[in-house]
């Protein structure tokens, strides 16, 4: 889901780096205010987690696989705000190093999946884990939190590459949110064993109470 | 008593599996040849390679491109990635591509190695032109019909990919150079001289400083799950697959995150203050600053040349 340059048009660019430089300026606000500045190295290691994750690929279908995006696993667990500091830094390094996503293209990306996905992730889980109760609801909710994630970060990755002309929307949506549509799927079923595994564990009655940034308080 | 399992008694498969297959359709080759660790579990962790090769300036250090001033690389480069990627002929990217091409050999880059990370480039372009015929409407140069399905393939659709390819190639190298001759450290010296937030400079160092020992750990836990016989199934509803690699994730998060406390501890008791020494630099130079405008004006120059072509094309008509 990595843009690449030249993809996009510059109005479109632009204006996503200019909205990803407001979210990434209010999380860094946000988190400064309950987490001291003195917890970046756990907060990098945390980014480094996720950036391995990412290379665990699972099966999809047909000999195809998929791999993690961690948007909804990296907000569950520790807060939208964190999320979107930890991804932005994974995109980051990606793109100096792996040139896996675009220079100019860095503000779409971040937008995509480092503010949208773990908002949407966290806005879901809210929403649906307070509709249903119990450990079910749990599950419920944080499957869709995922898959809506990837969705989501499908979905306006599309909408940016189609509105810059590059791709007809008629092809690059179906395509897009066809494949994420089964991505999705392994994200949720991948992100309920974690979260249910992690929650166990730290014995948490809301996830969250964890959370380096408070964000899931 | 102990249900049996029926993954127990599968027996290994042999051949393609979905872990020893390679491709994946969404991010094919995702790293590249560079990056065998992405490619299923029991790849090496190359990884490592890659972030070495950029940690520190690659190449014969002793170029003037590696003294250049990182912030005015850093400019140039942005700025030439930002001009390039707007050009539309293919003259244009051809002669941004190439400009950067000499840059990178003038900087006495090893030109083998970045061959190897570009490698990465060809099947994606060769995705893109085999598709975008068939996508983008235009002028038909070739039809397939057969019944009632009928393929069309547009000369736009070629062309427009080849644009595209050439922009992907050519802000390729211009990112390749910035981080092949500067290294990380002084790219992340010239950003927090930008007003890049602290937080972020020190989050991005952090995370590279660790990649590696969680990246470690995790292929640690990869081999262990290959000794214990795990198979993983094919597609998305083989249930003990996603709980195996859930497990996986969640502990690598448990570990990690323990690791994390640790870390933060153990220096806070070295006096980790979370403040960080910031080395002024000191001030560009007027030879920096006139390669800087040199790579700019090379830029700003195709594109003019390329907006200038066209009126004079028009201008023709």
């Amino acid at each position: 889901m990595h843009i690449p340059d030249g993809f996009l048009d510059p109005k479109i660019w632009v204006g996503a780096s200019a909205l990803s430089a407001g979210a990434l300026a209010a999380a860094v606000s946000n988190t400064r205010k309950v987490l001291e500045d003195r917890q970046v190295p756990a907060l990098g290691v945390m980014a480094a987690f996720i950036f391995a994750a990412q290379m665990i690929n699972f099966p999809v279908a047909g000999g195809t696989s998929g791999h993690l995006l961690g948007g909804a696993l990296a907000a569950i667990l520790l807060g939208p705000w964190s999320a979107g500091l930890i991804l932005t830094t994974v995109l980051v390094i990606q793109m100096l190093f792996f040139y896996d996503g675009g220079l100019t293209a860095l503000g779409a990306n971040v937008l995509n999946m480092a503010v949208i996905a773990p908002w949407v992730a966290y806005g879901a889980y809210r929403l649906v884990g307070g509709l249903f109760k119990g450990n079910a609801g749990r599950t419920v909710a944080t499957f869709l939190a995922a898959w809506l994630s990837v969705m989501a970060a499908a979905l306006a990755c599309s909408l940016e590459i189609a509105f810059s002309g590059t791709v007809p929307l008629a092809v690059v949506l179906p395509a897009m949110l066809g494949w994420h549509a089964l991505i999705g799927i392994g994200e949720g079923l991948i992100t309920v064993v974690v979260v249910s595994f992690v929650s166990r564990l730290w014995g948490l009655e809301q996830t969250g109470q964890k959370s380096y940034a408070g964000g899931a308080q | 008593m102990v249900k049996a399992r029926p993954w127990r008694q599968r027996p290994a498969r042999k051949g393609r599996g979905v872990t020893s297959w390679s491709f994946s359709v969404n991010f094919c080759a995702r790293y590249g040849n560079s990056m065998k660790w992405h490619k299923g579990w029991k790849g090496s962790a190359d990884v490592s390679q890659v972030v070495d090769h950029f940690l520190q300036p690659g190449g014969h250090s002793g170029s003037f491109m590696h003294r250049l001033d990182p912030r005015v690389k850093v400019v140039a480069v942005v700025g030439f990635v930002v001009l390039s990627t707007m050009l539309t002929s293919r003259t244009g990217l051809a002669l941004a591509a190439g400009f950067l091409l000499v840059l990178t050999a003038a900087a006495r880059l090893h030109l083998r190695q970045l061959a190897g990370r570009l490698l990465w480039l060809l099947p994606f372009a060769g995705v893109m032109i085999l598709l975008f015929p068939f996508i983008i409407p235009g002028e038909p140069f070739w039809r397939w019909e057969w019944g009632i399905l009928t393929l069309t393939a547009t000369r736009e659709g070629w062309q427009h990919a080849l644009m595209l390819s050439l922009r992907v190639f050519t802000a390729v190298l211009a990112v390749n150079f910035l981080m092949a001759t500067t290294g990380l450290r002084r790219v992340l010296e010239a950003l927090s001289f930008f007003r890049v937030p602290a937080v972020f400079i020190q989050l991005i160092e952090f995370t590279i400083r660790y990649i590696y020992v969680v990246g470690d750990e995790l292929r640690r836990m990869n081999t262990a799950r290959a000794a214990r016989g795990f198979v993983p199934g094919r597609h998305l509803f083989h249930r003990h697959t996603f709980r195996t690699l859930g497990q996986t994730i969640a502990v690598l998060f448990i570990r990690s995150w323990e690791r994390g406390e640790r870390i933060y501890h153990a220096m806070l008791a070295r006096g980790y203050s979370g403040e960080n020494r910031k080395r002024a630099l000191p001030p560009p130079g007027g030879w920096d600053l006139a390669w800087g405008a040199f790579i700019l004006s090379v830029a700003i120059g195709l594109r003019l040349f390329e907006l200038g072509g066209l009126i004079w094309l028009l201008s023709l008509k």
